[in-house]
């Protein structure tokens, strides 16, 4: 397909030469293709000018004008061409990038779960907020089929944007919900998902992810991390403790250890997931929301249902940014653990 | 950003980093340790002394310039992470890897350097001087 193609097809081009043609007492312009061939006007029998017409730095096609033309013309001509043949091709580059952002959001609205599980004793809560160039964020809510009464939580964020992040998102959430179901613990999970992405997945993006275990009777978690952030418990006393499980982002390194942590979620107790878009949110000042303001925030919301969590945590944020653009994706995951009685 | 660049020798340099690495800028900066490869730089310090903040987009940065320093092609974002792993199997092999350096990274910043693992593979010194005698 070349650049020429659009213009030879439009019958405006034809007109222009024609118009050109007549203005300087019916001489012959043509266009052709940078070897020669003729594509459009009048076929011109003694060449006077040659002109090369350019995109960028290539020249994609020659404007051939009979001996009587006019140098000026035969100039204003060809400005005229490159003029469209420019601003078609920036106006092509721009739709595409538009569209595959658009796309690249819609395959990841289509991997974040439309309901969660319905499990005794606990509430789930999430929120997600898309930047304008969406990032990648993932957080899903599902059962183990492995045991009873185990439910998995898991949140990630992959580096890039439009379709090709989406598309690891896609690959690493079917990955991580196989390994979960496969692997004994979440730490172990975490290592079969990055030997896969690191060996058999050709790509310099990795992926951040959380994975949790919850024995949804006892309040057990299990927790593993590949660089994500640390999960916020938030105690009744309002207390807020960071888990802090180390491990490397997916897909960078061929052998890793991934440790895993646990800690109790108490009824009335909450745990919280969240992405970078919180943390690195900025106002218009430049300055950062900061974890420092998140666990403040938590701590006010002790015994707060994971709704209540949820929608504070997203308003404060939004009232943080106070109009400024947001460069990140956003993801909060809630899970709460309902008082007694 | 800001970037200054010192050529300490033929084959060392040190990149200076002013402000945020980030989606817009860090293209910028591969291609700079690029060109400075391509000059015949081998070993490559990045000072993060007036580096205020890291987006995701600096990871990635940070392995595309491994990945040049070890000689590999020029960054392709499909092009996989074999530098890492190439310098993976020096560490466990006991060889550190010492091409890319990094100076002073501030807080938040070596917060996520540790967090994503980068630690293990690229040496941290606290100024330049530490970072060019190794």
């Amino acid at each position: 397909m070349s650049e020429l193609d659009d213009l030879i097809a439009d019958p405006r081009l034809a007109a222009l030469l024609d118009m050109a043609s007549a203005s300087a007492g019916g001489v012959s312009i043509a266009l052709t293709d940078a070897d020669g061939r003729f594509l459009a006007g009048a076929p011109v029998a003694d060449e006077g000018h040659l002109l090369p017409v350019r995109l960028d730095d290539r020249t994609i096609g020659r404007l051939v004008c009979d001996v009587g033309t006019p140098a000026d013309l035969a100039a204003l001509v060809r400005c005229s061409l490159e003029l469209a043949i420019t601003v078609a091709r920036d106006h092509a580059a721009r739709a595409r990038e538009a569209q595959e952002l658009v796309i690249g959001r819609q395959i990841q609205r289509s991997l974040l779960p439309r309901r969660f599980p319905e499990v005794q004793g606990w509430r789930f809560a999430a929120d997600y907020e898309p930047a304008r160039e969406v990032g990648g964020d993932l957080y899903d809510v599902f059962r183990l089929r492995r045991a009873d009464d185990a439910v998995v939580l898991l949140i990630a964020d992959v580096t890039g944007k439009g379709v090709p992040a989406a598309l690891l998102m896609a690959d690493a959430k079917a990955l991580l919900h196989s390994a979960a179901d496969n692997a004994p613990g979440p730490a172990d999970a975490l290592a079969r998902v990055n030997r896969i992405l690191v060996l058999e997945r050709r790509t310099s993006r990795f992926v951040t992810a959380s994975l949790a275990e919850v024995d949804a009777v006892t309040g057990e978690v299990r927790l593993a991390s590949a660089g994500h952030e640390a999960p916020l418990v938030v105690r009744t006393d309002g207390s807020v403790e960071a888990v802090a499980v180390s491990g490397p982002v997916l897909g960078a390194f061929a052998a890793v250890l991934h440790a895993e942590g646990s800690f109790r979620v108490r009824p009335g107790e909450a745990v919280v997931f969240y992405t970078d878009g919180i943390t690195e949110a900025r106002n218009p000042s430049g300055a950062f929301y900061g974890e420092d303001r998140l666990r403040q925030l938590l701590a006010g919301l002790a015994g707060a249902s994971a709704d209540d969590v949820r929608r504070a945590v997203v308003e404060d944020v939004r009232e943080f940014r106070d109009g400024a653009e947001a460069y990140d994706d956003l993801t909060i995951l809630v899970a709460e653990r309902e008082p007694e009685g | 950003m800001e970037t200054s660049v010192e050529r300490v020798s033929d084959s060392v340099a040190v990149i200076g980093l002013d402000g945020e690495l980030d989606a817009s800028n860090y293209q910028g900066l591969i291609d700079t340790g690029q060109g400075l490869y391509g000059e015949g730089v081998r070993t490559l310090v990045l000072d993060l002394t007036g580096l205020e903040y890291m987006a995701s987009s600096g990871i990635v940065a940070l392995h595309s310039l491994a990945l040049v320093y070890r000689g590999e092609a020029p960054h392709d974002p499909d092009s996989g992470w074999g530098a890492f792993h190439a310098v993976q199997a020096d560490v466990e092999r006991g060889n550190r890897q010492e091409q890319l350096r990094l100076v002073a990274p501030n807080p938040a910043i070596d917060t996520v350097l540790d967090r994503t693992g980068m630690k293990q593979i690229l040496p941290i010194f606290p100024d330049r001087s530490a970072a060019l005698a190794g």
